[in-house]
């Protein structure tokens, strides 16, 4: 462990109500470590081992850029893969999902009191358990939420962490992680000076496994208790939200389009041939589009296998977020970066490309 | 408060390297965004505003546009020990100074344009040992402090009392309160404070390249394969319609 210690990994307080060793098993096992040992058991540089991968979900199902995650885990692993699991899922055909994408052990976290996710709670519970784990590297996918617990697992760690990896390889422990930087337009490759090395993963980076039928493992039930609760007034799930990252078709919006009505015209264009909405940074920030369909660095990674782009200029920043099989571009301006990539391009207004879509369908 | 280069401005060259020479050092729009809400938090209920930042001497600059933006004080912390800092030296640093500070809460950006990593704001609520609120697009202030959350795909609102760290995402509502004349008139009467490692009392292996857990090992350039599309003229937009139709197979 670095020598930050004021404030931050607390010693023998994350110890109370956790199960000593590894040997205990069920959830209401209160034998708690002498105070203090917790800070002595520094995490072992030669004997930190296997991959430790927070596996996010919403209390029903996990998150779906898990399974990707968990197969890459397993491909660099070369010991155990660990999947700490937080929240109200369980069942065993959970487990035997997890078990098949690549899994060995389980850590289901339980607390009753605990409803939603607790980023500061979470992360103190997971620094406990790569304390006793001791992986040499933990991987979130980088989502919101990953985003925010990893690094507050790091610090707790004093941990190396690198953000929005697109790329990972190992040797078996040592980790060489790739994100893209600057608009994407630089692939940096990282490695950390220290175990455990941490790393959180774009979602959709890697594809799923296939899965291994009837493969085994272990689930351990752990009691964690809360630390600084956030308290949540009110909770509201965004309607009319398509998910653009598993989209096959997406239309996507730009700063191109001038007015509301063509983005609705687009969202109908969109039910008629099975495709979702996207857009560019533009119109997030404008409020016409939410920022959970916005495509790009500050926004989603995309792969669909069409992506229709309706008076987009294709910063770097955008294309960033771009992976798509097959591009066409609708623009007025022939020289608008985008067409550099586009397989096809439309010059011409795309508001009235739009409308003779629609048209043309009703036909 | 973070200086990124202009990323706007930034422009790739045929060879596809990165024209960064005589691109300016701007205030990131994600601070931005904090700073705007401390200024209206000040103007609301007369909060103490006081902006820092972690960067090198130009930086001062951007400090002093804080403080005409209205922020009582600003602090940039400059140092050679701080270079090659990663996120955690950075947020170390940044939380040696606030250690010895009185506050109620630190509003940061969600993340910097340029790194995009966003890891800083949480690294630093751990080190200081307070919670963490991140992608907040708006504070309510009727009913004690409240926060809006934005994740994924939900938005929560929460009890937000003193003590924590706040993390802000762009939002189209957000407007950042202009400064007045007489907040111009103010700053040329405040200066810029600047500390380096020493006067923040920080061991020099906590900080800096030293201070950090990782490192850099390589960089390439992403060479993008330029296409050859296949140009169609719009005029016709029934033809044009017809076109993408077929793409899509109908």
């Amino acid at each position: 462990m670095s020598g930050c210690s004021s404030g931050s990994c607390s010693s023998g307080s994350c110890s109370s109500g956790s199960c000593s060793g590894g040997s205990c098993s069920s959830g209401d096992c209160d034998s708690t470590l002498p105070p203090g040992i917790l800070a002595a058991y520094d995490l072992e540089q030669d004997t930190a081992d296997g991959v430790l991968v927070y596996i996010e979900n919403d209390g029903r199902s996990i998150h779906p850029s898990m399974k990707g995650l968990l197969g890459k885990a397993r491909e660099i692993s070369s010991g155990r893969v660990f999947g700490i699991l937080f929240a109200g899922v369980s069942g065993k055909s959970l487990y035997d999902e997890l078990f098949s994408c690549g899994v060995d052990t389980i850590y289901h976290m339980r607390n009753s009191s605990v409803k939603e996710f607790q980023p500061v709670t979470y992360a103190e519970a997971m620094a406990d358990v790569c304390h006793r784990v001791g992986p040499a590297s933990i991987l979130f996918s980088a989502t919101p939420q990953g985003r925010e617990l990893a690094p507050l697992v790091a610090a707790k760690l004093g941990a190396g962490l690198t953000a929005d990896c697109t790329g990972l390889e190992s040797d078996g422990r040592k980790l060489i992680m790739t994100r893209p930087a600057l608009g994407g337009n630089i692939l940096a490759t990282i490695a950390c000076d220290t175990f455990p090395q941490m790393a959180t993963v774009r979602p959709g980076t890697f594809p799923d496994p296939i899965p291994e039928e009837g493969r085994r493992g272990t689930a351990f039930s752990r009691p964690y208790k809360t630390v600084m609760e956030k308290k949540v007034v009110s909770k509201e799930r965004y309607t009319g939200k398509d998910d653009i990252t598993s989209a096959r078709i997406l239309i996507s919006l730009g700063n191109g389009i001038r007015d509301r009505e063509t983005v609705d015209r687009a969202y109908e264009l969109a039910e008629r041939i099975g495709a979702s909405v996207s857009c560019s940074r533009v119109l997030a920030d404008n409020g016409w589009m939410p920022y959970s369909s916005q495509v790009g660095q500050s926004g989603k990674t995309v792969s669909p296998d069409l992506y229709i782009a309706f008076g987009i200029s294709g910063s770097v920043q955008h294309m960033a977020g771009l992976r798509a099989k097959r591009i066409i571009s609708v623009n007025k301006d022939r020289d608008a970066p985008i067409n550099g990539y586009a397989d096809k391009v439309i010059v011409g207004d795309a508001k009235h490309i739009i409308d003779a879509m629609l048209k043309s369908l009703e036909e | 408060m973070k200086e990124v280069p202009d990323i706007d401005l930034v422009t790739i060259s045929d060879e596809g390297r990165l024209e960064r020479e005589n691109v300016p050092s701007v205030a990131d729009p994600f601070c931005m965004m904090a700073l705007g809400h401390a200024i209206r938090m000040k103007k609301d209920m007369g909060a103490h505003v006081t902006a820092v930042t972690m960067g090198p001497p130009h930086a001062e600059g951007m400090m002093r546009r804080c403080l005409e933006y209205g922020t009582d004080e600003a602090i940039l912390l400059t140092d050679r020990a701080f270079a090659g800092a990663d996120t955690l030296a950075t947020a170390r640093a940044l939380g040696c100074f606030l250690k010895g500070q009185n506050y109620d809460y630190v509003f940061c950006g969600v993340q910097a344009t340029d790194g995009d990593t966003g890891q800083v704001p949480p690294e630093l609520s751990s080190i200081l040992g307070i919670p963490i609120y991140s992608y907040v697009s708006d504070i309510d202030l009727t009913d004690g402090v409240r926060m809006t959350q934005m994740y994924e795909d939900e938005c929560l609102v929460i009890d937000a009392p003193p003590k924590a760290v706040v993390s802000f995402i762009r939002y189209p509502e957000t407007n950042i309160p202009l400064p007045s004349m007489t907040d111009f008139i103010d700053a040329r009467k405040k200066d810029v404070t600047v500390m380096n490692a020493w006067m923040l009392g920080m061991p020099l292996n906590m900080i800096g390249s030293k201070g950090s857990r990782t490192r850099v090992t390589g960089i390439a350039t992403v060479l993008k394969r330029k296409k050859e599309p296949v140009f169609i003229e719009g005029n016709d937009v029934n033809l044009a319609a017809k076109e993408i139709l077929k793409e899509v197979g109908i």
